[in-house]
């Protein structure tokens, strides 16, 4: 199991067009993804969770991962949230 | 069969006759519906079967948007689908059927119920509002439970679309499908995205009927008259055909306009005039063409930011500026950078109502107070520049200052491009509104800093006069030809054609056949106007003499009020054309 802090930094946070960039990718994976943010934990292949989760600029997340390909489901995950989802700002 | 007549605002012209086709606003069930335990095999299948229906709705859509409004609005259904696809929607639903044994309508209620309260709890405004689509998917499903669908719009038959409202996504998916002969709603307004998206596709419309959604039935036969604003539920033979001859009446007309948008754009004595066309989508592109504009003088770039809840990417405005271009190509599309403070607010920034919002902050005001969201428009409309046929305007500008910032934001975002390098055309024409009398005034200062001007009569003439024309009270004092306006307007025309700079007009003056000939008499060759106008402008312009409209504008100049200047052109110019004014009369 991984475990890894990340700063959400585009402006507009896991809204819906990130949350399906970040579903389509956590799918590509075997292994099981949470996104945990202050207390709560959700299903980080479920896009009503990350949704709910209303995670906006400036937020800290935690993403959990494990299976057989948790190194790399973390790499490319975290590399998603760090690239501003391929937004602009 | 009961015969009723029903009055509203007619939005978009024309006359159809067909089936009604009722949207229902869907109300999920409070009630709990139970099945036998015997039972919950098939209502499982039951349930299965419509999420899979609704998955292949989806997909349908999702690529009839995108080839239709573009990627842009497809997204959504991206979104969408991954919800349907959703675990833990999907495994909430069967549990309920499995251990509580109830039926599927009653669990998808209760899962609407439960995740409406959930996002309730949100403190953030965008991501509470995607409740919506999370209803909107349930609400899917529940349609697909019913495995007869013959009453769904999407059977390819033509039908008449009659609804309570339909909100922006809803309008662009159900008129782009192409199968809705007119429409009527109980809501909206001329301004409302439905009756925008309707004109541009020649879909007749009207709006504001308050309960038609209570008066008819699926399949009652209505006639739906958007020219005069009228809906009639079950027309007996006799007024049927009184409107078929009116159809055909208003078929021939159009085709005339046609006719008319093919012609040449020139006076008498050959001189070139341009009709553009001012729009608020690019799905209106199409239309304005078919009347014969030859570009978009004025595209309002604010619509993008009323059309969505959250603030738009530089992708969302890319995407739509440079489909905007494509589409227009090879005549030019001036892009006005937002127009929004004042009266037309921002829902996603929480501007402050202000006491005198007309003399408040808005429009170039606004992006200059806004930076950031002014750099990602200026960025789109440069990245969407490569056909080389767009355009950037500036409303509102007072003063030189404000130019000179917005040259260096400009010039700032050309190098950013430059150095990621994004291809744009460096030579992207840099223009300004003349609408604040003061900006007027100093044509010649403003002239020298600028590519080009379009002069906005509307909020010109409201300011120099200090009218608001929507008050009843003093709405008469608002006159176009009022010699004061006459001269400021000479002015601005004739000191931009001196300094060699292009100058366009795209208030209502330029869609007033009267006006537009004193125009052309300043010297004025581009008229922009909402583009159903243009074919009568343009029959105006073509009966009458350059030459003639010169001299006669000019000795019109000396006259003191508008009723005389008025009354002179008419008299002078029925003199040497007698038929300009009949054509209008024709044509109105």
């Amino acid at each position: 199991m991984i475990e890894k802090t990340i700063l959400i930094k585009n402006r507009l946070g896991l809204h819906a067009r990130a949350a399906v960039k970040f579903v389509n990718l956590a799918n590509r994976f075997m292994s099981d993804v949470k996104i945990k943010k202050d207390g709560s934990e959700i299903d980080g292949k479920s896009i009503l969770g990350i949704l709910t989760l209303a995670a906006t600029q400036e937020t800290v997340i935690t993403l959990i991962i494990e299976g057989d390909d948790e190194q790399a489901a973390c790499r490319a995950l975290g590399d998603l949230i760090n690239n501003r989802f391929g937004e602009k700002e | 069969m009961e015969f009723t007549r029903l009055r509203g605002i007619g939005v978009s012209p024309g006359i159809a006759i067909g089936e009604a086709y009722l949207t229902e606003q869907l109300v999920f069930t409070s009630r709990i519906e139970y099945i036998p335990p015997q039972r919950m095999d098939e209502e499982l299948g039951r349930l299965r079967a419509a999420v899979q229906r609704t998955r292949e709705d989806l997909v349908r859509i999702r690529e009839i948007i995108r080839e239709k409004a573009g990627a842009e609005h497809a997204f959504i259904f991206d979104a969408h689908l991954l919800i349907l696809e959703d675990k833990s929607l999907t495994a909430n639903l069967e549990r309920l059927i499995k251990e509580e044994n109830i039926r599927s309508e009653s669990a998808l209620s209760d899962v609407h119920a439960k995740y409406q309260k959930i996002f309730d709890t949100i403190s953030d405004e965008y991501f509470k509002q995607r409740k919506s689509d999370v209803a909107d998917v349930l609400a899917k499903i529940y349609r697909n439970l019913e495995s007869q669908r013959e009453e769904n719009t999407e059977d390819g038959r033509d039908k008449i679309l009659v609804a309570h409202d339909l909100p922006p996504s809803e309008a662009a998916l159900r008129l782009s499908q192409g199968h809705v002969l007119a429409l009527a709603l109980d809501m909206g307004g001329q301004t409302s995205h439905a009756a925008i998206l309707a004109r541009s596709l020649n879909v007749p419309t009207v709006v504001g009927l308050h309960n038609i959604t209570q008066r008819i039935k699926t399949r009652d036969i209505l006639i739906v008259d958007g020219t005069d604003g009228e809906v009639i539920i079950n027309p007996p033979p006799a007024v049927q055909k009184e409107f078929l001859s009116k159809k055909e009446k208003y078929d021939v007309y159009r085709k005339d306009l046609k006719k008319v948008a093919k012609w040449k754009s020139t006076t008498l004595d050959e001189v070139r005039f341009y009709p553009l066309a001012n729009i608020e989508l690019p799905e209106e592109i199409t239309n304005a063409l078919s009347y014969g504009a030859e570009g978009v003088g004025l595209f309002r770039s604010e619509f993008i930011y009323l059309q969505r809840s959250a603030l738009p990417t530089e992708d969302d405005h890319f995407d739509i500026y440079s489909r905007l271009a494509k589409k227009v190509y090879p005549y030019p599309v001036y892009i006005r950078t937002i127009d929004i403070g004042g009266e037309k607010n921002l829902p996603q920034l929480q501007i402050e109502k202000e006491p005198n919002p007309a003399l408040g902050l808005r429009a170039i005001r606004f992006s200059l107070r806004n930076r950031d969201l002014f750099r990602i428009q200026l960025r789109a409309i440069l990245r969407a520049s490569v056909l080389k046929n767009v355009r950037i305007l500036i409303p509102m500008i007072t003063e030189l200052e404000e130019i000179g910032e917005v040259k260096i934001l400009f010039e700032e975002a050309k190098e950013e491009l430059v150095s990621k390098k994004i291809k744009f055309d460096p030579a992207v024409p840099l223009g300004v509104m003349i609408e604040v009398p003061a900006a007027a005034a100093i044509t010649d200062i403003i002239a020298k800093e600028v590519d080009y001007l379009s002069i906005g009569t509307n909020d010109l003439i409201q300011y120099y006069l200090a009218v608001d024309r929507s008050n009843e009270f003093v709405s008469y004092l608002y006159k176009p030809l009022h010699p004061s306006v006459l001269r400021l307007i000479k002015f601005v025309i004739e000191t931009a054609v001196k300094r060699g700079k292009d100058v366009t007009i795209c208030g209502e003056m330029a869609a007033d056949p009267l006006s537009a000939i004193v125009l052309l008499g300043f010297g004025l060759k581009k008229f922009s106007m909402n583009p159903i106008f243009i074919p009568r402008i343009k029959k105006a312009l073509r009966s009458v003499e350059y030459k003639t409209v010169r001299r006669v504008v000019h000795q019109a100049m000396a006259l003191k009020t508008a009723q005389e200047i008025e009354e002179f052109i008419i008299e002078k110019l029925l003199v040497k054309h007698p038929d300009v004014f009949l054509m209008m009369k024709a044509t109105t």
